[in-house]
């Protein structure tokens, strides 16, 4: 029979929205979307402003991850003055990056997938939560919150203050680091590696406890990250889009991301998707994000995140389709930024006195990108002779992830229709979350999420489920 | 957009973008014991342990433009900083850390209480005592780039009742 499902709001991701399964007669899945619901406006409300204010500014438009869109920011403004900041600044933006990485994937992996990770499949919903998680496993999740705190902390040392950071400013940093404030990241990041090795190896028991409940989302489609002469970098380098079967469709720096991406507004939504313009097959979807990093890296520079790299290759293959594999990606990725963290701290050039080169060049437009934890991130500023905004365009993780994220919402809808309407929810949520979607950051032009999942037979709806 | 209490009667805001931990943990255990929070008397300045001092400056610059001195108040170097008309619910992190305060907490309570004061009044006021640049001066440049320096307090019911805020006639001739 046909019907409507609506989950509404999803829950346990940074945002609201609701998720709408149509289904027809025959009982196949027709269409399947996930509906932003949040509206931000950024992009609107910075105009006029002073390009100066956008590193502070747009790090308001999410608290999850403000450290990604105040180093955008920076890196946009930068070349908006023409300014090329000095090694020491670059290396404390890289070592912010670092601490912004470990915190926001380890909530997500722990807090927000973790209950559907580690609270066992069937297990009713009111168990599917972090505080029974807290009750099943208390040392994981104390570890786990632990590691998030270290990275905030490091974030904090550098970015001057926990939530959103305010030093990244045009030409470099408007703070360096002290002595003392190296002296203590330095014990944060050490503390970091140790735990990142805990993640590690608390996710692959995960894995090998229920691999069938895992291996469950394949979702085939382009992938899209950064590298930087071909090595995993989520502060700087070109970025590197492969195709389902592995092969590069294109490797092109940030300035041009016009030309390859098309945004379009969708119905019922207030997120824009963004689609890519592959050379040889037309306009297709794909993904950002860790697991989307990992299949198109080359190599991981850090040894321990290196040999994990290795592992999760030989385990999900490369590249890897699956959508669920991202929780394990995330693993590694935090203890790719645990080790860097200490590399970083390791050279001298850390606490160099000249952090920031003076602006002197007219302002012109500037655009640049960072990999936020959930991927891809584009800021673009174009700015009059003063140097105020005219107009700005932000291109988020989860505008690129909508058109992903939507295959497997229906992959996961096809797969559980039969179940009761919690059961649907609790597959549909799960698909959702495997891409970590911020919607607060995916609305600056318009847009939000709640879950509300909705059936609908033929337009007309017939089951309704929300929470 | 509607504000949040429009939908629901709130009981008690704590404002700051974020509120620092501090004054989260100290709202908590307040509520905790029955009681009510402290809602902070002070502005950012009263957290900043920069100096304030008289100075010769007679412009206003831009600290992208200049090499600050890093234990004085930024006012007195020539540099708008919206410190002393912020309320502190941070402990003043950022003027600290080399950059001026842009005022995200919401303005300082007299501000708010007091009809005629204002963000551009009271900065005006302090940066005249402590520089060479005229009152009128320091007015005159925070309503020319009005849409940056009312960046967090434009969605204030507050301001937009107060008959010294015409945000509308600063930003009228297009730019700021």
């Amino acid at each position: 029979m046909a019907r409507v499902i609506e989950a509404n709001p999803v829950t346990r991701i940074e945002g609201h929205a609701k998720v709408r399964i149509e289904i027809d007669d025959g009982g196949k899945v027709v269409d399947a979307t996930l509906q932003v619901l949040e509206f931000r406006g950024f992009e609107k409300f910075v105009q006029g402003m002073q390009v100066e204010l956008m590193p502070t500014l747009t790090t308001r438009i999410c608290g999850t991850c403000p450290h990604a869109h105040h180093l955008a920011a920076a890196k946009a403004v930068d070349r908006v003055f023409s300014a090329v900041p000095p090694r020491s600044a670059v290396l404390l933006r890289e070592l912010l990056n670092c601490g912004s990485v470990i915190h926001s994937h380890a909530i997500h992996f722990f807090a927000l997938a973790g209950p559907d990770l580690i609270v066992p499949r069937g297990a009713p919903a009111s168990e599917r939560n972090v505080l029974s998680l807290l009750r099943a496993e208390p040392e994981l999740v104390h570890k786990a919150l632990r590691l998030r705190s270290l990275g905030q902390r490091i974030a904090e040392l550098v970015g001057g203050r926990g939530t959103h950071p305010v030093t990244c400013v045009a030409g470099g940093m408007a703070a360096g680091l002290d002595a003392e404030g190296r002296e203590q990241a330095r014990r944060l990041a050490a503390e970091a590696v140790t735990l990142a090795q805990f993640a590690l190896k608390a996710g692959s028991a995960v894995f090998e406890r229920q691999p069938e409940a895992l291996v469950t989302l394949p979702t085939a489609c382009h992938d899209m990250g950064t590298v930087r002469d071909g090595a995993l970098d989520l502060y700087d380098g070109t970025l590197r889009v492969c195709r389902s079967d592995g092969s590069v469709a294109k490797e092109f720096v940030a300035e041009a991301y016009a030309d390859l991406m098309v945004e379009q507004a969708l119905p019922r939504s207030y997120a824009k998707q963004v689609a890519f313009r592959d050379p040889a097959q037309g306009i297709v979807s794909y993904r950002v994000g860790p697991l989307a990093r990992l299949n198109v890296v080359d190599r991981i520079e850090t040894p321990i995140a290196a040999d994990e790299l290795g592992r999760f290759r030989e385990r999900w293959g490369r590249p890897c389709a699956d959508a669920v594999a991202g929780h394990f990606a995330r693993l590694v990725e935090i203890a790719h930024h645990a080790e860097k963290a200490v590399a970083l701290l390791a050279d001298d050039a850390i606490v160099g006195p000249n952090v920031r080169t003076p602006i002197t060049a007219t302002p012109r437009r500037g655009i640049a990108h960072v990999e936020a934890p959930r991927g891809v991130l584009i800021h673009d500023y174009d700015v009059d002779e003063n140097g105020l905004v005219r107009s700005a365009n932000f291109v988020v993780a989860t505008q690129h992830n909508l058109s992903a994220i939507n295959s497997s919402i229906r992959r996961a809808a096809e797969s559980s229709l039969d179940a009761n309407d919690e059961q649907v929810l609790s597959a549909v949520e799960f698909a959702i979350r495997c891409y970590d979607p911020c919607l607060s950051c995916s609305t600056p032009q318009v847009g939000a999420m709640p879950l509300d999942v909705t059936i609908a037979r033929a337009g007309r709806v017939v089951r309704q489920v929300r929470r | 957009v509607r504000p949040v209490n429009s939908e629901v009667e709130v009981d008690l805001y704590l404002p700051g973008c974020p509120p620092h931990p501090y004054y989260i943990a100290q709202a908590l255990s307040a509520v905790v014991r029955g009681g009510v929070p402290e809602f902070g008397a002070h502005n950012v300045c009263f957290r900043c342990n920069r100096r304030m001092h008289q100075s010769e400056v007679g412009e206003i610059r831009s600290p992208r433009s200049l090499t600050p001195a890093d234990d004085v108040c930024w006012l007195s170097q020539g540099v708008l900083c919206m410190g002393s008309a912020t309320l502190d619910r941070c402990l003043a992190p950022c003027p600290q850390r080399g950059v001026p305060c842009t005022g995200c907490a919401g303005p300082s309570e007299h501000i708010v209480l007091e009809p005629n004061r204002d963000i551009r009044t009271e900065i005006a006021d302090r940066m005249s005592r402590m520089t060479r640049i005229s009152r009128e001066a320091v007015v005159a440049e925070i309503e020319r780039r009005a849409r940056t320096y009312y960046a967090y307090a434009l969605a204030s019911p507050v301001f937009r009742q107060k008959p010294t805020f015409l945000f509308r006639r600063w930003t009228a001739n297009g730019g700021n």
